[in-house]
């Protein structure tokens, strides 16, 4: 469970500074998904400021997706979401062309896969060799 | 309401019932000691004469030194209406405003008129009670004296039971919770109660003879019986005056017939036959008139006081 | 939105003196709001007159929709712990419960058993016994257990030490997260109450001075940092509505200003203002204010 702290004297807005430390937590490792974020009459109270401030920290962790609000059991930390990848969307299309073309061709969905498979280690293991070298 | 009330004021109510209880246990066993002195001396059937040749006058007398110093102390009594006003009375309002303690208990769901009329209403029946139960004490404890011509007719022994207790403790609680909504600290108010108390006091008592029109006795000072002046009167003067109306000063004179006899009374040298004792007084069936009188004006009072407190009540934040 | 309780030229006098005067404020339910002000500007009188403590010489006050004065409906829902925190000496803290229990109709014993646990204040010492810190949590324990829609405090925290008045607001701040009490509470140290206070009255010489929402207010207001220059020629600045504060230095001019719109005058350096600074360069300029005129009850609605 994560204990929060508050800079009063910091230029930084309270709700900031408890967004700020959830996020910290999370990539430190010190919140893991699944754990649940204190009760926000817990925080208001241990730390003596107005509910509305968590309230409004909490709801920004949710848009950010860090946590997730589950009805009548509190807020959790949400599962990392998946990296966003480089040129996603040209190699999404390129892909789905050549999936196409390989089809037209008659190749099953299994020679396909032994073929990325083959592909794939290929040139995996020519990056090692690169890398010994 | 009533809980707080009884919870605020249970320890005052404490102090009245030890102070009943100790007074009863000093009156009770001196009363039936007196009573007891009274069948002692033959006093029994002394109640009523008072006459030149008094059979009951040694023990009378003898009665009289014996209990000269409770009668004296009874005066003290007259005091205990007061301290009820000064310690019941006073605070009532007077504290909570003093110490801010009507900010919290107003804002409990109680209107400041509910809670000044269970506060007073409490105190006073509490302190009425009081009063009855000592008033009707005294009165019993004091029959002996009356039996001895001590009446409770007098000047100060009137003030000291049957009913006027009562209305002299009502008036002064009701004076003190008054005072407290007049100046609201407790000490001002105690201070207020005092000098408004015995303002009143002395007004009345002066006014007392007045309460009805006195009546008027003459007995002739040379006579073979005095027929005994009348007893549990409350005499208001009693002078001489000679045949044609001179006065001829106070006091109460009764000469054997003869002015042969005169020189053996020094006391009736220098009168003449035909002057007469001229008392005026209220008789004694007056008295329960004068008890009602009397407390019917300090209640008046009382009253008054308590609509001039409900009224202050509301300039209070 | 609803409101919580709502002022209409509002004024008290005490003898010749107007204590409030001309006071006019609205309070939406839910916040928690801070009345400030120099000792004397009406911040008592003000408090008294929502809690129906004292009747209004002019304008009116309504609470819940309804008028306060001898109201035990509104009395009901309303919490007031006043100055000095007034609580009856001679009384255990347990006796205290039980007039709170037997005098009003609303009223929750466990929760103030729990609140006063909670802080590990005993219920059998008479409270004359009592630091000035727990008769301060015990004064609010007594409010809170009327479960009321509207809390009132005056200068609850003024007397107690760092350490007391912290537990106090963590109390207060507590209950406001469990019930959703409306709260109007008054002190001179704004330090404290800008963790705590999403809402802000300034109150200056009997007057409303400021009057808005904390986030709003501080939006709504900036620190300008700039080259020395006359204040009266930076009123026509783009984006500054009023000027609240200035000092110059010798090379450099600071002002405190209220805004309409951005700041884009390159000559200025922008800066945000805390709750603090906002708070006492409007003390310290009795002529500023956040209010064009006297009425303002529909714009401050629609926050």
């Amino acid at each position: 469970m994560i204990e929060f702290r508050l800079d009063a004297h910091s230029r930084i807005a309270t709700y900031t500074q408890l967004v700020q430390q959830v996020k910290q937590a999370v990539r430190l490792g010190r919140l893991d998904p699944g754990d649940r974020l204190p009760a926000v009459r817990e925080v208001a109270e241990s730390l003596a400021i107005n509910p509305n401030t968590v309230l409004k920290a909490y709801r920004e962790l949710e848009l950010a997706g860090v946590v997730e609000a589950r009805a009548g059991l509190g807020t959790f930390v949400r599962a990392p979401a998946r990296r966003q990848l480089a040129n996603q969307a040209t190699l999404e299309r390129e892909l789905s062309t050549w999936v196409r073309r390989a089809r037209s061709a008659g190749w099953e969905r299994e020679d396909m896969v032994a073929l990325v498979d083959e592909t794939l280690r290929a040139a995996f293991f020519d990056n090692e060799r690169e890398d010994l070298a | 309401m009533i809980w707080m009330t009884w919870r605020q004021h249970r320890a005052q109510a404490l102090y009245l019932l030890v102070a009943l209880a100790v007074l009863a246990a000093v009156l009770v066993p001196l009363g039936v000691n007196m009573f007891r002195a009274l069948t002692d001396l033959g006093l029994t059937s002394c109640h009523g004469t008072l006459s030149v040749d008094d059979p009951c006058e040694v023990g009378r007398n003898t009665f009289a030194e014996r209990f000269a110093l409770p009668q004296q102390l009874s005066t003290l009594l007259m005091l205990v209406p007061l301290l009820v006003g000064l310690f019941a009375g006073a605070p009532l309002v007077a504290r909570e405003l003093e110490q801010g303690t009507h900010r919290l208990v107003w804002m409990q769901g109680v209107t400041r008129r509910r809670w000044l009329l269970i506060k007073i209403g409490l105190v006073l029946a509490g302190a009425a009670v009081f009063a009855a139960a000592l008033s009707a004490l005294v009165y019993w404890w004091w029959t002996p004296y009356e039996r001895v011509g001590t009446s409770r007719f007098e000047e100060l022994e009137f003030d000291l039971q049957g009913l006027v207790p009562v209305g002299y403790t009502i008036f002064a609680v009701a004076l003190g919770v008054a005072a407290g909504t007049l100046v609201p600290k407790v000490l001002p108010a105690m201070a207020v109660t005092v000098a408004g108390f015995i303002g009143a006091r002395v007004a009345v008592m002066v006014a007392r003879p007045h309460f009805q029109p006195a009546e008027e006795a003459r007995f002739p000072l040379f006579a073979e019986s005095h027929p005994g002046r009348f007893v549990d009167m409350w005499q208001l003067s009693t002078r001489v005056y000679s045949s044609d109306g001179q006065d001829l000063g106070a006091g109460f004179i009764m000469c054997p017939p003869a002015a042969a006899d005169a020189e053996l009374d020094r006391g009736c040298a220098g009168y003449q036959p035909g002057d007469y004792n001229l008392t005026r007084f209220h008789p004694a069936s007056d008295y329960w008139t004068f008890q009602l009188i009397e407390t019917g004006i300090f209640l008046a009072a009382a009253a008054l006081l308590i609509v001039v407190a409900f009224r202050r009540l509301r300039r209070f934040t | 939105m609803s409101i919580a309780l709502e002022t209409t030229g509002l004024g008290k006098r005490y003898g010749r003196q107007w204590a409030l005067r001309d006071c006019t404020l609205s309070l939406p339910v839910g916040r928690v709001a801070a009345l400030v002000g120099p000792n004397g500007a009406g911040k008592t009188t003000l408090l008294h007159l929502i809690a129906g403590l004292a009747q209004p010489d002019a304008g009116r006050v309504r609470v819940f929709d309804q008028t306060p004065v001898n109201n035990t409906e509104v009395l009901a829902r309303v919490g007031f712990v006043a100055q000095d925190t007034p609580l009856y000496l001679n009384f255990p803290v347990a006796d205290l419960l039980t007039m709170g229990a037997r005098l009003n109709r609303r009223w929750d014993t466990d929760l103030a058993r729990a609140r006063l646990a909670r802080f590990g204040i005993p219920l059998d010492k008479r409270t004359g016994t009592l630091s000035g810190g727990q008769r301060a949590q015990v004064a609010l324990a007594l409010a809170m257990a009327k479960r009321p829609d509207l809390l009132l405090l005056d200068e609850p925290v003024a007397s107690l030490d760092p350490l007391a008045r912290r537990e106090f607001l963590q109390a207060l701040m507590g209950a406001v997260a469990e019930d959703g009490t409306t709260v109007l509470l008054s002190s001179h140290i704004v330090g404290d109450l800008e963790r705590a206070c999403d809402y802000l009255i300034v109150l200056h010489t009997a007057h409303v001075q400021v009057l808005g929402g904390v986030d709003e207010l501080l939006a709504s207001h900036k620190i300008l940092v700039g080259p020395r220059r006359k204040t009266a020629d930076v009123a026509g600045t783009a984006g500054v509505a009023a000027v609240v504060k200035h000092s110059h230095a010798d090379k450099q001019t600071t002002l405190l200003v209220r805004t309409d719109g951005p700041v884009h005058d390159p000559a200025w350096t922008v800066e945000d203002v805390s709750l603090e600074d906002l708070v006492l360069a409007y003390l310290a300029n009795s002529d500023a204010s956040t209010l064009p005129g006297p009425a303002r009850l529909d714009a401050e609605v629609s926050t």
